[in-house]
């Protein structure tokens, strides 16, 4: 009997320590990640993850870029569109209406985990997604590079307090740039 | 004996039958089957997709002058189909059913029409081409005229005078062009194009009368602020032949507080050649203010001046149009809409309009 209160508290610690798979915390690095596979690729600056994102550039380094997003709705999703699209999810919707309705440029996938993203990424050299950092240390994964981010002249990485993507209060206005 | 040596055979037999049930439960995990097929990830450079979509608004509209009635109308009826082999080419198809009224003191139009027919190559980000027809790349307003799209239910002066063509049957280059060492540094996007029209049914394109060419330059820094510049030139033939040369400049600024500033000035130089007293130019402007009060609503005031000569004589009038924009889902576009139109040194009457849209994506 005590053997098994102390197996049932040690699985309620563990879980307590693991925390629910994919929930991020507020004022967490939301990291950019490529293939480990992608040489050429070490660093990328705000102005140039915004026009892939938007469609404008398909290109970096020579590589054919292929993006994707987190899934619609998620606080991840959000925090990027206001630290590097400059608009909310919600605006992001018009850009995109107005883009099918001329022809333009066709809005990146989305999958609906971070595990889903790792996976696609880690598989395709030109794959580019974003992902909690807590969720790409729980997946402990080695064939993913995570890409500092020139935020202006300044080259941050993840533990930066400047790092430019993180998740916040969504009621704060967007990131002008 | 015999029984011992049929139980062992079944055993077997019952072994053979799990593994192979089993066995394609393990090899979807192998396939990283997460919920879509294996499609997705193929490289978009090998799949073909069509995307069908459309819109469609319907208003109320009334004005106060005298004899006139109001209006509940379908004023549009929109859809497209995308069809895309991979990034380098496209074919695009829209349609629509226009059915404007005349309540807004310019031209009403009933009309169905594909509005735009074009392939595309595309041969890179800096370069792509495209023949048919589409929109023209005009200033800001013409090649985004959507009205779900609009903060206004009613288009800019410009527009409903219909000084440029809507759309060009012709081919055009365009493309982006970025810094590369300097991603800071404003962009740049660029479009030349020429398009043929005549008084046949099938290139009829609002008067145009021969071949016609533009350009169009636009700086962008970053995502909300751009300074454009358009030429367009087109030979037109109504009540007299002219030439007609465009000139647009256009700008848009985001300001603190969600506020948002755009401006265009249009000015039309026309040269006539069988009735050299009626050349003259054209001047029409408007800027605009919108403040995005909250992330699903807008108050908007636009401000358009200019000539109009609608009526026959050339007018100045000034418009002061509010706007009332809420968006209660992505797909659902309310609008509600008042304009003063004066006629400042004319004999034309002024008059008020308003308004009520509703909007829907599909």
């Amino acid at each position: 009997m005590r053997q098994l209160w102390h197996g049932l508290l040690f699985a309620v610690a563990v879980a307590i320590s693991l925390g629910p798979p994919g929930l991020a915390r507020a004022d967490e690095p939301i990291v950019v990640v490529v293939s480990s596979r992608w040489a050429e690729l070490a660093d990328i600056s705000l102005a140039t993850l915004r026009r892939i994102y938007l469609g404008r550039l398909t290109r970096v380094e020579g590589a054919r870029v292929h993006r994707y997003h987190a899934r619609a709705g998620s606080a991840e999703r959000e925090a990027f569109s206001r630290a590097v699209l400059g608009r909310s999810e919600s605006d992001m919707h018009d850009y995109w209406v107005e883009q099918a309705l001329s022809g333009g440029f066709l809005p990146p996938r989305e999958f609906r985990t971070a595990l889903e993203l790792m996976q696609l990424v880690a598989a395709r050299v030109g794959a580019l997604a974003y992902v909690p950092l807590s969720d790409l240390k729980a997946a402990n994964r080695n064939d993913l590079r995570v890409l500092a981010i020139y935020d202006g002249s300044q080259l941050r990485l993840p533990d930066d307090p400047q790092y430019p993507i993180q998740l916040r209060d969504p009621a704060a206005p967007p990131t002008p740039h | 004996m015999i029984g011992r040596r049929g139980r062992a055979p079944t055993l077997r037999c019952i072994l053979a039958l799990c593994v192979l049930l089993l066995s394609p439960l393990a090899r979807a995990e192998e396939e990283w089957d997460f919920g879509r097929t294996a499609a997705v990830f193929r490289p978009e450079e090998e799949v073909l997709t069509t995307r069908i979509g459309g819109w469609f608004d319907a208003s109320y509209e009334d004005n106060d002058l005298d004899g006139s009635s109001s209006s509940v109308n379908l004023n549009h009826f929109n859809m497209f189909l995308d069809t895309r082999f991979g990034d380098a080419w496209q074919l695009f198809l829209e349609g629509e059913f226009e059915n404007e009224s005349d309540l807004t003191g310019f031209e009403d139009e009933k009309e169905w029409e594909v509005e735009q027919a074009y392939g595309r190559h595309r041969w890179g980000d800096r370069l792509e081409a495209r023949l048919g027809k589409f929109n023209t790349p005009f200033g800001f307003w013409t090649p985004v005229h959507w009205s779900i799209l609009m903060d206004t239910i009613r288009p800019p002066m410009h527009e409903s005078l219909r000084i440029t063509p809507e759309q060009q049957q012709g081919f055009e280059l365009r493309g982006f062009w970025f810094p590369g060492g300097r991603p800071e540094l404003p962009g740049l996007r660029y479009s030349a194009y020429t398009g043929y029209g005549n008084d046949t049914e099938l290139l009829n394109e609002m008067g145009t009368d021969g071949w016609s060419a533009g350009a169009d330059l636009r700086l962008t820094f970053g995502e909300t602020a751009f300074l454009g510049g358009s030429y367009y030139q087109q030979p037109r033939d109504l009540d007299e032949r002219r030439t007609e040369r465009n000139f647009d400049l256009y700008g848009q600024v985001v300001l603190p507080a969600n506020l948002l500033l755009r401006g265009e000035w249009v000015r039309q130089m026309r040269d006539s050649s069988t009735l050299p007293g009626l050349s003259r130019d054209i001047d029409i402007s408007y800027v605009k203010l919108r403040w995005r009060f909250d992330p699903r609503a807008y108050v908007n005031y636009r401000f358009n001046w200019g000539d109009d000569d609608s009526a026959g004589t050339t007018e100045s009038r000034h418009v002061h149009t509010f706007t009332l924009g809420v968006q209660p889902r992505p797909w659902l576009r309310l609008k509600l809409e008042y304009a003063e139109n004066r006629f400042p040194r004319s004999s034309r009457e002024d008059f008020s309009y308003w308004g009520a849209s509703i909007g829907s994506l599909f």
